[in-house]
């Protein structure tokens, strides 16, 4: 499964009523109905399902599924050698 | 062992309702009652102050039990609102008010949402361990003092209140619920999440919540295994009423159903350490319930979680 494909099913187990395709992977969040809280509650899941942190900074700008897929890779990335 | 006698409230009659805000704070009224779930947040009167709010609570008392006040010998506050300047203690201007005996212990616990948890552990274990019968454990915090009716993060949520809990020996005659057992979690690295600035209260909502959505299962869990208990054994969980969003989360991770975990916070809002005993109050009289789990959580950032069992148990 891709991470864009797990995080929709992370934002599916918050808001079950929230319907997510490929298609809107791109989507602003907010557009497919979820709120702020629901935003905290997506990003708790994916800290504890990817095991990584999401600091305040970057989370305000991880409003759709693409973009805390990308936030996930580039954590998940190894670092590159010095 | 001490266990709950009995408790009183006092909730000040005065509302703002949050309804006719919801377009002042950018909300509508779905997310209001799903997801605050605070219809009104109840407000003190003006001049009212902490601990008027606890002498009105006590007052409730007297009416409702036989208590004397020549028979208390503890009396404890939990607020970090304290009456006027904070200086003296908020429980010994409530211990003249309510002309109770010179060998009444008397203390502040400054403690917010998870304090009824935390003073209970301790005011239980003090008063075993030196012997007295009668304790009364206050909570009152009063918010309005503090909010900033403005803020979002904060206006809609946090109302006025007080609770008073009688403590007493459980004996065979008269079966109390008594904390058998508690765990006491503290993040303090994490202070800053909520907190009085200046005067004013500050709350990181991102924080609050993942801390309470993590926290509290986690500790659930830890107390109920280290009695041999499942999720199943215990007959209510009581939350502190932070907002109806993290007492379905915390529900939700912990798979319990609605029913097991009640909602207390639509009419007067998130009463602070109040918010526990306020429901606590009214299922104490309830003989199908055996096992109550409490679990207060919030400010510190600090969480506390006991279970509560009828003592002495019936004879099987």
């Amino acid at each position: 499964m891709s991470d864009e494909a797990k995080i929709a099913e992370l934002i599916r187990d918050v808001a079950p009523s929230v319907k997510i395709d490929r298609a809107d992977y791109e989507q602003p969040l907010k557009d497919l109905g979820l709120d702020s809280l629901d935003h905290a509650s997506i990003l708790l899941q994916v800290e504890e399902h990817f095991g990584i942190k999401i600091p305040d900074e970057a989370a305000e700008s991880l409003t759709s599924v693409g973009a805390i897929a990308r936030f996930v890779a580039a954590v998940k990335a190894p670092a590159s050698p010095a | 062992m001490i266990g709950i006698a009995h408790i009183a409230a006092y909730i000040p009659h005065g509302r703002v309702d949050n309804r006719a805000r919801c377009a002042e704070f950018g909300v509508d009224e779905a997310f209001l009652a799903g997801k605050i779930g605070v219809e009104r947040v109840a407000r003190r009167a003006e001049g009212e102050d902490t601990a008027d709010l606890c002498e009105k609570a006590f007052a409730r008392l007297r009416q409702e039990t036989a208590l004397h006040p020549a028979a208390i010998d503890c009396l404890v506050v939990v607020t970090q609102n304290p009456q006027g300047s904070g200086l003296p203690h908020t429980s010994s201007i409530l211990h003249g008010r309510l002309g109770l005996p010179p060998h009444c212990a008397c203390w502040d616990i400054s403690l917010g949402c998870s304090g009824f948890v935390h003073g209970l552990a301790i005011v239980r274990s003090f008063m075993e361990a030196q012997g007295l019968r009668t304790g009364l454990l206050f909570t009152a915090d009063p918010y309005s003092k503090i909010v900033d009716p403005h803020d979002r993060n904060t206006a809609m949520i946090f109302g006025d209140g007080a609770a008073v809990a009688l403590l007493a020996p459980a004996t065979a005659a008269a079966p109390l619920f008594a904390p058998v057992a508690s765990r006491f979690h503290t993040e303090g690295a994490r202070h800053r999440a909520l907190e009085n600035r200046a005067g004013v209260l500050s709350m990181d909502g991102r924080a609050v919540f993942n801390f309470s959505a993590t926290a509290v299962p986690r500790q659930i869990d830890e107390l109920l295994a280290g009695l041999g208990l499942a999720r199943g054994d215990v007959d209510l969980y009581l939350l502190h009423q932070g907002s109806r969003y993290i007492v379905d989360a915390i529900r939700q991770r912990l798979g319990l159903p609605a029913e097991k975990v009640p909602l207390g916070l639509a009419d007067h809002g998130n009463l602070v350490s109040s918010s526990i005993p306020v429901m606590l109050r009214d299922v104490l009289g309830r003989g199908d319930l055996r096992r109550i789990v409490l679990s207060g959580f919030g400010v510190g950032l600090a969480a506390a979680t006991c279970l509560l069992e009828r003592r002495p148990q019936a004879k099987e």
